[in-house]
């Protein structure tokens, strides 16, 4: 873990162990050796294994160790919410009552209250909710809107609460429905919408596939350990695959692929080696490919071209294609799949059945074999007219000697496929072929073409490892849903002509009553003079143009569409639930944000010559006029609802009252106000604290400097910033949000830790604790977090009003302070960012490091615009202190982020041990520099030598190049609370 | 026996507070918290406030009286000359002073511990403050019970 020197003023830790990105370190050899005194390096590893971090983990020269993450550290974490939908049937699933059916990958469903099991680590975490973090088992099918395609996933939280009020009840043209609270989102055309703000007439997304139910399965032995010996024991052992018994987790993808192998595949033994193989196209051996990476076994796939001479009962044919073949080689996973059944041999020529473990197991595992077996052996959906189907067929071919073994497996088939309600025809047999154990036969099972039966097959079977095929299955069910509506439509149609007739009404009368776009003047002609048989309109789509309109959906929207044609609000009382399907872990880092202090520079038009006679007396009205604040004593008193405003608009609400110029807030990050910032989130002890240290300066290192330009190192930029000349006088303001940032922090501390434990469980250090986004917690934590930096900037504000004040008294009112910038170097921002060469949007975590945005950047003053942001880097007491401008390359090395300050190298006691505060100040006071302090300890702490050395820290951020240097500020006197 | 201690700890304050029972090492944690705001044995014995906290953990229940200290001073300028009272009830080892049948609505809660204690001290400018604390954190938070020796060790942001 030793950092690796990449040049003068950079080193790196290499990604290792549970670190998902490395670690960059901008420090110089001489802050090097001090970085490794404390544990600020472990700190940031740490941090470079939080789940969703980008590019680097960031250590700034100043850095020194903090609560979780190090002070002077940076992450940019992606803040992609992954949560996307699992379509039960195509709908979102947050917050659905009771019953709502779940579809999992694997294709049964179970109502949504029964994953509750699934969850393993149960917490009573909050008490309106449930939260359950999960190893679930079991993925569900999900949509993936970027992708635009289905796919599986792992939910990671379960969440159920108490509801009380109203669901919104969908139903569509085809039958499908559905209930979600109001604010709950749906897939439309559009994207995700409330299921409030549905309408009939839209349209929602709809996954026509529903699968079958769930049942308990018992854990009865199927394959013991002594079947094996020696490396292929091994093997499967490794991948926990023995002892193997019905209820094992992995077995469901196993019968999905045995029914596909023994369609589509084949198992031989060479020796020692055994050898599983598929066929199929490209696309769906992947499907194939990754069922067995998921049981822990690599696979590859080959592409060859291929003559191909089959002789059949119309002849040779001939063609000459690309064959795709899928190669596992893998004795141990050949053997299993023997045990369970599986035939050794050309399958043609052996005799073999439906394992009877499949035949005794629940509808929803036989359904995977099914499933896998019709992918590669089962006839697509087709019509023979323009809206009438072909029998599916299942064909198997067999060698005659064996034919009554391939007829017992048909019949097998048959009865199961009975199970499900599916009707089945006579066995068809017929000879074909000669092949090498001489003549074969051919099986067919012919599946009834009745439209009940057609759709048991397709949404309750349907295809496996057969994308096209399951697509047109798809499209199948709901066109035989739209036909089978229309009929029955038209059948009820019949037989309101028929009792309108009997009720005396003339042929006229009743046609116009029932003439629709569905039943014309001719069909009630016809019903009403005769009982007619009814058939589908000649206008209704053929199903070849129905799969045409279906598959441009498809293409556009990656799944399908169904009108919506009921919307009803109803209330529900009892339980409703939500699944967290992430696509990426992200979250917002508790430890991060405590404070939001940041700092303030503001530039007067007084000369070092003017304001030195009188530093006594301006020190003495600048702690007068900003006092430290123990205990409530604000220089302004807020209601609470004022307080709620101060929240909700930072410094503008200072403004507005009438406390500081507009200028100001110009001059302010984020125009002094976050807008994501919700009062309500911020709780009442926080409020009580915040209310009483408005204008309040905190102690600790938090201070007021009065301080001279010494050098200028950018005549250019310095003039855009406002600094003129050497020995112009200016102001630097370092403090934050005080008490109600912290008490914010706490709080939602508390919160996260008893949400999530086993987060925290799993963290090296409990401060570091996080809230994955997508939770409510998270978001909450951002909004909650936004108003504590509002308070800061508001506070800030206030006590540049205030220092302003203090001048006039002392200067007159000739004496002008103008605000350069206010930057906070303790937030979690939003903002676009570049890492491996993909953008993306992160929660930027900035604990002790300041913005450094460069030119151009949307976020910046247009006044700073040309020039980059200011950056101010406070030294320690009676040091100098630095202005910087932000660089294009700071947005490249570190996510836009510099230094903020000189960093601590000696704990406090120790300095308050080493000096007295007397000698400290006589001692400062023989450089001409003065200090106005509540304590002589405090200034013992915070002196000068217990830092790093700021001239250093911010040589290394103009090396890197991450923050250029435009002038040195030195201190002429101090006011420390 | 030492009541608590300081140790090195770059930015912040990190202490130690020792106690024969977890109650006593609690009181010492709140008087070595104020040691660094104040001069302790100036602050005179005028105001009351009693405390009353539940948590799920011992490490949650300091974290939260601390806080719970830092907020009265905060919004009342309290400043703590001394813990008049203290106790800890437990819920699954039932060892309140009002036994067994109080055990119960707590575990029915899901609480595990409860904290009550009447803190006094005062208020005012008349004292020194020599620095504020920020927050309580979880760095390096350590309880350590043996029989008849109790140990807590903490870190404050200050």
């Amino acid at each position: 873990m030793k950092p690796k020197k990449l040049n003068a003023y950079s080193y790196l830790v290499e990604k290792e162990g549970k670190m998902k990105v490395p670690l960059k370190i901008f420090a110089s050899e001489k802050i090097m050796e001090q970085l490794e005194q404390d544990r600020c390096i472990q700190q940031g590893i740490n941090v470079a294994a939080l789940p969703g971090i980008r590019g680097f983990s960031i250590m700034m020269p100043d850095a020194h160790q903090g609560y979780g993450f190090s002070i002077g550290g940076v992450a940019a974490i992606d803040k992609k919410d992954g949560c996307i939908s699992p379509g039960g049937i195509g709908f979102d699933i947050n917050c659905l009552p009771d019953g709502t059916r779940i579809l999992s990958e694997l294709g049964y469903f179970k109502p949504i209250e029964a994953f509750e099991h699934e969850f393993e680590e149960v917490e009573q975490a909050h008490p309106q909710y449930t939260l359950k973090m999960t190893q679930m088992l079991s993925k569900l099918q999900t949509f993936d809107q970027e992708k635009r395609q289905f796919s599986s996933r792992q939910p990671t939280f379960f969440m159920k609460k108490k509801h009380n009020g109203k669901v919104v009840s969908l139903r569509t043209a085809q039958g499908y429905s559905v209930q979600a609270t109001p604010e709950h989102p749906v897939l439309t055309e559009q994207g995700m919408k409330p299921a409030g703000e549905l309408q009939e007439g839209g349209k929602v997304a709809v996954h026509p596939f529903e699968g079958v139910a769930y049942e308990p399965v018992a854990p009865i032995l199927l394959v013991a350990e002594s079947f094996f010996t020696g490396q292929q024991q091994s093997a499967l052992k490794k991948r926990g695959l023995l002892p193997l018994k019905l209820d094992h987790p992995k077995l469901a993808i196993i019968t999905r692929l045995f029914g596909y192998l023994l369609g589509d595949g084949s198992i031989y033994f060479s020796g020692n080696k055994g050898f599983v193989n598929a066929y199929g196209s490209k696309e769906d051996l992947l499907l194939v490919q990754k069922d067995l990476n998921d049981l822990g076994f690599e696979a590859q796939i080959y592409t060859r071209r291929r003559d191909h001479s089959i002789p059949t009962r119309y002849g040779k044919v001939e063609f000459t294609a690309d064959n795709h073949e899928l190669h596992c080689s893998s004795g141990s996973l050949a053997n299993l799949f023997y045990y369970l059944g599986y035939p050794r041999g050309d399958k043609a020529n052996t005799e073999y059945e439906v394992p009877s473990w499949i035949r005794t197991s629940p509808l929803w595992m036989k359904r995977l074999f099914l499933s896998g077996f019709f992918g590669a052996e089962l006839s697509k959906p087709r019509t023979h007219t323009k809206t009438g189907f072909d029998c599916p067929t299942i064909s198997i071919n067999k060698n005659t000697s064996e034919i009554s073994a391939g007829r017992k497996f048909a019949i097998q088939l048959m009865v199961m496929l009975e199970e499900f309600g599916i009707e089945t025809h006579a066995l068809q047999e017929r000879d074909d072929f000669v092949n090498r154990h001489g003549k074969t036969s051919r099986l067919k099972i012919l599946i009834s073409a009745k439209e009940e039966n057609l759709l048991s097959l397709w949404s309750k079977i349907g295809f496996s490892y057969n994308l096209k095929r399951s697509m047109l299955a798809d499209f199948a069910i709901l066109y035989l849903r739209e036909k089978k509506k229309l009929n029955a439509e038209r059948a009820e149609g019949a037989l309101k002509i028929q009792a309108y007739r009997k009720k005396g009404l003339s042929l006229r009368e009743v046609q116009e009553i029932i003439v629709s776009p569905n039943m014309n003047a001719r069909f009630v002609e016809r019903h009403f003079y005769e009982r007619a048989g009814q058939r589908i309109t000649l206008n209704f789509d053929s199903f070849i143009e129905y799969t045409k309109r279906r598959e441009t959906e498809i293409k556009k929207y990656g799944c399908l569409f169904d009108e919506i044609v009921a919307v009803k609000t109803e209330i529900y009382s009892g339980n409703v639930y939500d699944f967290t399907v992430p696509e990426t872990h992200s979250f917002v880092a508790q430890s991060i944000i405590v404070s939001n202090c940041g700092v303030r520079l503001l530039v007067t038009n007084l000369e070092k010559q003017h304001v030195y006679p009188k530093i006594k007396q301006l020190l003495d009205r600048l702690f007068a006029h900003i006092p430290p604040g123990v205990g409530a004593k604000a220089v302004l008193r807020i209601t609470r609802e004022e307080m709620d405003e101060v929240l909700k608009d930072g410094a503008q609400w200072m403004v507005k009252k009438g406390y500081g110029t507009k200028e100001d807030i110009e001059n302010c990050e984020e125009s002094g106000r976050m807008e994501d910032a919700d009062p309500s989130l911020v709780s009442n002890s926080a409020k009580d604290r915040g209310k009483g240290q408005i204008g309040t300066l905190g102690s600790g290192n938090h201070f007021i400097e009065v301080q001279y330009v010494g050098k200028i190192f950018d005549k250019t930029v310095a003039k855009t910033f406002g600094i003129e000349k050497e020995g112009q006088v200016v102001i630097l303001i370092h403090c934050g949000s005080r008490g109600l940032g912290h008490q914010v922090c706490t709080d939602f501390l508390r919160k996260m830790e008893e949400a999530f434990p086993e987060i925290v469980a799993e963290l090296p250090e409990k401060d570091l604790i996080y809230a994955p986004s997508g939770s409510h917690i998270a978001t909450e934590y951002y909004k909650a977090m936004c108003a504590a930096a509002n308070f800061a900037w508001a506070n800030r504000h206030m006590i540049g009003h205030q220092a302003r004040i203090a001048f006039k008294e002392v200067f007159g009112d000739a004496a002008e302070l103008r605000t350069v910038y206010d930057v906070a170097h303790n937030i979690a921002k939003v903002e676009e960012h570049v890492a491996d060469g993909k953008k993306f949007t992160a929660w930027v975590h900035r604990k002790g490091a300041t913005r450094a945005f460069g030119p151009g950047r949307k976020e910046i003053p247009k006044k700073y615009q040309k020039t980059g942001q200011p950056i101010f880097i406070p030294g320690s007491m009676g040091t100098s202190s630095y202005v910087l401008v932000g660089t294009e390359k700071a947005m490249q090395e570190s996510f836009g982020s510099t230094a903020h300050g000189a960093g601590r190298v000696m704990s406090r006691k120790e300095a308050s041990h080493r000096w007295r505060g007397e000698d400290l100040k006589a001692d400062l006071e023989k450089e001409n520099i003065h200090i106005k302090a509540a304590s002589w300890k405090g200034i013992t702490e915070e002196a000068p030598l217990a830092y790093k050395d700021v001239d250093e820290v911010v040589k290394v951020s103009d090396d890197a190049g991450i923050g250029k240097l435009v002038a040195q500020l030195k201190p002429i006197g101090v006011v420390k609370g | 026996m030492k009541k608590f201690e300081f140790f090195d700890h770059t930015a912040d304050a990190m202490f130690r507070a020792y106690g024969k029972t977890l109650e006593e090492a609690f009181v010492n944690a709140a008087k070595a918290t104020y040691t660094l705001v104040t001069d302790i044995k100036k602050v005179k014995r005028k105001k009351e406030y009693s405390i009353d906290i539940v948590s799920k953990k011992k490490e949650s229940l300091l974290f939260d009286f601390m806080d719970k200290l830092i907020f009265l001073t905060d919004t009342k300028g309290f400043l703590l000359a001394d813990v008049k009272k203290l106790s800890i009830q437990d819920a699954a080892s039932g060892h309140s002073q009002k036994g067994a049948q109080k055990k119960r609505p707590m575990e029915k809660l899901g609480i595990q511990y409860r904290l009550r204690a009447i803190v006094v001290g005062d208020s005012g400018d008349a004292y020194e403050i020599k620095t504020q604390i920020k927050a309580p954190t979880y760095s390096d938070m350590l309880i350590k019970e043996e029989k008849g020796k109790v140990m807590v060790q903490m870190v404050h942001d200050i």
